[in-house]
């Protein structure tokens, strides 16, 4: 209203004080307006008069009155209720900061909230990121999902093979294939080229014409290889990685047409590849790697006759690109037709996708990574959603007084979902954040096995993951306090605290029971890895130095050359002054892998169709002294054992086992050895002269296997592997046996000097990695649990303190009191230990394929495992009892 | 919100407009205009407000915690007031009060009717 008389009353009332005028003056304009209007209809513009005299004599009065007496006038209800309701009304924005209002108020909460939240999100967000990097990002090849990899396998017999392929094979499917647009065959070549510091080893590949374009790759500067390329005299051309243009070239375009002498001889450059992606040198078909800068140079295969007919030597990984619209079992049912077809022997192929072939094991430590930190989540979750449900009483009566001042329930609800989405926000933001950094360093910390097709980083996969799980956060965390404050009004004590404790017992038995399984895994990894640990090896593993030794290039022409050069390197190491002995193998035997057969030939006729595989390892005379591997039956090499002697070659245990052909000692065998290189040479007959003690050849997992062994002096090899027994560390000699093959040959390269117990722990490495860090995240499972299970406990004495105090107060003994709180706990953790036994057994079928020595069901463990939650369950309820047993009846009562 | 009470206004008796707002506020709540034309027609004009000796009032019995604020019903704007327990508790004392001094007055035969007895 805003008549002349409101606006003389309006002015009149600024007479009264500020406060008061702020306070009530709109409403007292107001109402003397409304009486003024009714006094004129009543009784005219002279009762009208009168009464305005009379309002103005009490407003003056009043005024006087005031200033004489202030009045501590509040600020209005209205404008306090609108300050307080203004979330309600104005959304999100507001509910945002109200939250933050609240927040600030329980900095401890508020904190160890979003700690709990951004760190399990963080590994959850990291475990998703590594197995995206590995399992799910696109390779960095064209159409990659068409590029397999080849392999020769027996067929129907899921253990003999994959290997290698020899030369004729490859031939033999890329004539007949119809399946593959095209197919390559690679296989190592080292050179050595003398540059400005000394002989260096060139890690090459050698490779069929098909190769970069199967793998769709062109070069950077020049071209690759074609087909002229592999005619035999034409074949002296090379194509230059990115890097080692870089560093031998320093990056000149002219390099291409330039002379690159390897290994002595001369060959053109022809192109450079960019810093691209390329399959490693597959030292076994199950480890094929993925580097930008593992190869220096490609060479051509030269196209001789006596390669494509070598049936023998698989040394070969096949790569090839699918035709479009061909299956990969189209394809395998193609390869393994011409297998048939084409010879009496039993190799088929077997195909292996590109990605499978890299990723191989890491798919299941991955896997399991991600459903651990996951579950670790979950547990922290539950914790959180159990601290909100315990806050929530403390909150009755906040919320009572909203609810009363006439906030809606959805309002309500909305709020406190505001919150915990605010919470999840942060905490994933904090998580995001965590993430990031070790996405960016952790790679470096892993173990070089861990096969990244691409660098992990934090892309939008992996954000998009930690919002997800962020959500799904704010959803476990916020479901309680929202779904209650949408269903009942704040009630009476007592039921509200009945369904509170049900729901927080729900939230303890799930942690409880995430931790079992978890700590039941961790601990049947440990077992695993502890059983790993102490297979032994067949060979005194400690203190051996390894190197990779060289002899290459004109001087080694003659198998006898090498020889000689070798012998005289392995004296030199013996009589270093750190050193018990020194031997030369081809392979060192943790990555030994070349299989080759054998066929008896002490039968007449010569029984063609019985060979036997068997590792084949070529070792010097001292070998198995050095390594401390026991000749059981005969002899082992002697230096007689030369190539002017008769062949000579042992077997080992397994290799008896699996001949399973009666006495093998002093038989004849031809032996199926690529003779490749040394022709006529070397011995293609061998008697076997001993029988020695099983090795293990891949590292301590995999079970020994059969094998045959026979000596660099009758089959000398231009690259071996040196192995040296020291009295003390073997890295300490490292220079000592560098300057022991320079007195034997000064150009000869020597690419890794490492010992056989890095190597080892190497290969340990991934178990070791996993088995910590699934660890880790049980303990942090349990360790949250355990807490959850504190906070039940103290929740339900505290709650109970009066009963307590009554009962104690009746003649109860504190020790039954004490009894009583421990077996509540006790009886939480019972049904969360059961349900974790059954989630272990359950997911122990995913852990099967990581445990060595022990089973996933393993009763001694899962046992072992309960006994120990259960015993930290009580241990959590002890200090709640404690205080429960010393309640002081008078106060419990008194404070009531 | 506050029991408290706070002086001067503890002390009995009570001013005209305390009393008579604390009656009509006893059954039920009412904002500043109407609580004038209740107690007006209450008292059949006796006891007739002004505004500013109502919003006086209604400020220190705000102020010492006898009424209370509600928040603004039907259009919202006027403000509508509730009585404390410790209003309540003072209108009775004062009306306790007025009745000793009536049996008093009455004793003395100052006002007709059996002394001792309520009217």
């Amino acid at each position: 209203m805003n008549t002349p008389s409101t606006r003389l009353w309006r002015v009149a009332a600024r007479l009264l004080p500020r406060r008061f005028r702020d306070a009530f003056g709109a409403e007292l304009i107001e109402t003397i307006a409304a009486g003024a209007s009714e006094r004129r209809a009543a009784g005219g513009r002279r009762a009208a008069a009168a009464y305005a005299c009379r309002e103005l004599r009490d407003l003056l009065r009043l005024a006087r009155d005031l200033r004489r007496r202030p009045v501590q006038v509040r600020e209005p209800l209205q404008r306090r209720l609108h300050q307080e309701m203004t979330p309600m009304v104005n959304g999100f924005r507001t509910d945002v900061r109200w939250a933050w209002r609240l927040a600030r108020r329980r900095p401890t909460f508020t904190i160890s909230v979003i700690a709990t939240l951004g760190i399990s999100i963080a590994a959850a967000a990291t475990a998703f990121g590594l197995a995206a990097a590995v399992l799910w990002k696109p390779l960095p090849f064209d159409d990659a999902a068409r590029l397999v990899f080849a392999w020769e396998a027996v067929e129907g017999d899921g253990t003999t093979g994959p290997f290698r392929v020899t030369a004729a094979r490859f031939t033999d499917w890329r004539r007949h294939q119809s399946s593959f647009a095209s197919m390559a065959a690679f296989g190592a070549a080292g050179f050595t080229a003398v540059g400005s510091d000394g002989a260096v080893m060139v890690r090459g590949v050698r490779v069929t014409s098909e190769y970069f374009d199967t793998l769709g790759i062109s070069p950077a500067l020049g071209r690759t290889f074609g087909p002229s390329d592999e005619v035999p005299g034409k074949h002296q051309v090379v194509v230059l990685s990115h890097a080692f243009w870089q560093r031998w070239f320093g990056g000149r375009p002219d390099a291409v047409g330039a002379t690159l002498h390897l290994s002595g001889e001369a060959y053109t450059v022809i192109g450079v590849m960019p810093p691209a992606v390329f399959p490693g040198w597959p030292v076994n078909p199950a480890t094929v790697t993925l580097n930008t800068d593992a190869r220096d140079i490609w060479v051509p295969i030269p196209a001789t006759p006596q390669w494509a007919g070598n049936a023998r030597s698989h040394v070969h990984g096949v790569l090839a690109r699918l035709r479009p619209g061909i299956s990969l079992e189209q394809a395998d049912d193609d390869l393994n037709r011409l297998a048939s077809a084409s010879a009496a022997d039993p190799h088929g192929a077997r195909l292996t996708p590109l990605r499978e072939q890299f990723v191989r094991d890491a798919r299941l430590p991955l896997l399991m990574l991600l459903g651990t930190s996951i579950a670790v989540l979950i547990v922290a979750c539950s914790n959180l959603a159990a601290l909100q449900v315990s806050a929530m009483e403390g909150r009755r009566e906040e919320l009572g007084i909203r609810t009363a001042l006439g906030a809606g329930r959805v309002r309500l609800a909305r709020q406190l979902a505001t919150e915990s989405l605010m919470f999840a926000a942060v905490g994933g933001l904090v998580g995001v954040g965590l993430a990031r950094l070790s996405l960016t360093h952790l790679p470096s910390l892993l173990p070089p096995s861990v096969p990244f097709l691409v660098p992990p980083s934090l892309d939008l996969r992996v954000a998009a993951f930690a919002a997800g799980i962020a959500l799904v956060a704010a959803v476990i965390i916020g479901a309680w306090p929202v779904l209650r404050s949408m269903t009942a009004a704040p009630s009476p004590r007592g039921t509200a605290f009945a369904a509170r404790t049900m729901v927080y017992r729900g939230l303890v038995v799930v942690q409880i029971a995430l931790a079992t399984a978890l700590v039941a895994a961790a601990s049947l990894l440990a077992q695993s890895l502890g059983a790993v640990t102490r297979q032994d090896p067949g060979f005194v593993l400690d203190r051996v130095l390894v190197a990779d030794v060289t002899f290459m290039g004109p001087a080694y022409g003659t198998p006898s050359s090498v020889a000689q050069a070798e012998r005289r390197l392995a004296e030199a190491l013996a009589s270093l002054p750190g050193a018990r002995g020194a031997a030369a193998a081809y392979d060192h035997p943790l990555e030994a892998n070349w299989t080759d057969s054998i066929v008896l030939t002490g039968a007449v006729p010569a029984r063609d169709d019985v060979r036997w595989s068997g590792q084949l390892r070529i070792v010097s005379p001292e070998y198995f002294d050095v390594m401390g591997v026991d000749v059981i039956e005969g002899r082992g090499f002697s230096e007689h054992d030369d190539l002017s002697a008769a062949g000579a070659l042992l077997v080992n245990e397994a290799f008896v086992r699996s001949a399973d052909t009666g006495v093998l000692l002093g038989r004849l065998v031809r032996s199926a050895t690529p003779a490749f290189s040394w022709k006529d040479a070397v011995p293609s007959e061998f008697v076997i002269i001993g029988i020695v003690e099983n090795e293990r050849f891949r590292g301590l997992e995999e079970p020994s296997q059969p094998a045959i062994y026979m000596s660099t002096r009758q089959f000398p090899q231009q690259g071996f592997t040196a192995l040296v027994r020291t009295t003390g560390d073997p890295l300490a000699s490292a220079g000592d046996v560098r300057a022991a093959v320079r007195s034997v040959d000064s150009t000869a390269p020597v690419s890794r000097v490492t010992s056989l117990a890095d190597i080892l722990a190497e290969q340990l490495v991934e178990r070791r990695v996993t088995t910590d860090v699934i660890g880790g995240l049980a303990g942090a499972a349990l360790a949250l649990s355990v807490l959850g299970l504190y906070g039940l406990v103290a929740m339900m004495v505290a709650s109970r303190t009066r009963e307590i105090g009554v009962r104690l107060a009746l003649g109860a003994l504190p020790g039954a009191i004490a009894r009583q709180v421990v077996g509540d706990s006790l009886r939480n953790a019972l049904i969360g230990v059961v349900a974790g036994v059954l989630l272990a057994l359950l997911a122990g079928r995913l852990l099967e394929g990581l445990l060595v020595g022990v089973t996933a069901g393993d009763p001694t463990t899962l046992s072992v495992v309960s006994f120990t939650l259960i015993g930290v369950a009580v241990l959590a309820g002890l200090v709640p009892a404690v205080r429960a047993a010393r309640v002081d009846p008078a106060r419990a009562l008194r404070n009531e | 919100m506050a029991d408290r009470v706070v002086p001067p206004l503890d002390e009995l008796p009570l001013t005209v407009p305390v009393f008579q707002i604390l009656l009509s506020l006893a059954d039920r709540d009412l904002h500043g205009y109407a609580l004038i034309r209740d107690i007006d027609a209450r008292t059949n004009g006796e006891v007739r407000l002004t505004a500013s000796t109502l919003y006086g009032a209604v400020a220190r019995m705000l102020d010492a915690g006898l009424i209370e604020e509600r928040p603004p019903q039907g259009d919202g704007r006027r403000r509508c007031y509730r009585i404390t327990r410790a209003g309540r508790t003072l209108a009775r004392r004062e009306a306790e009060r007025m009745a000793r001094a009536t049996r008093w007055a009455r004793e003395k035969r100052l006002l007709p009717g059996a002394a001792g007895r309520m009217p």
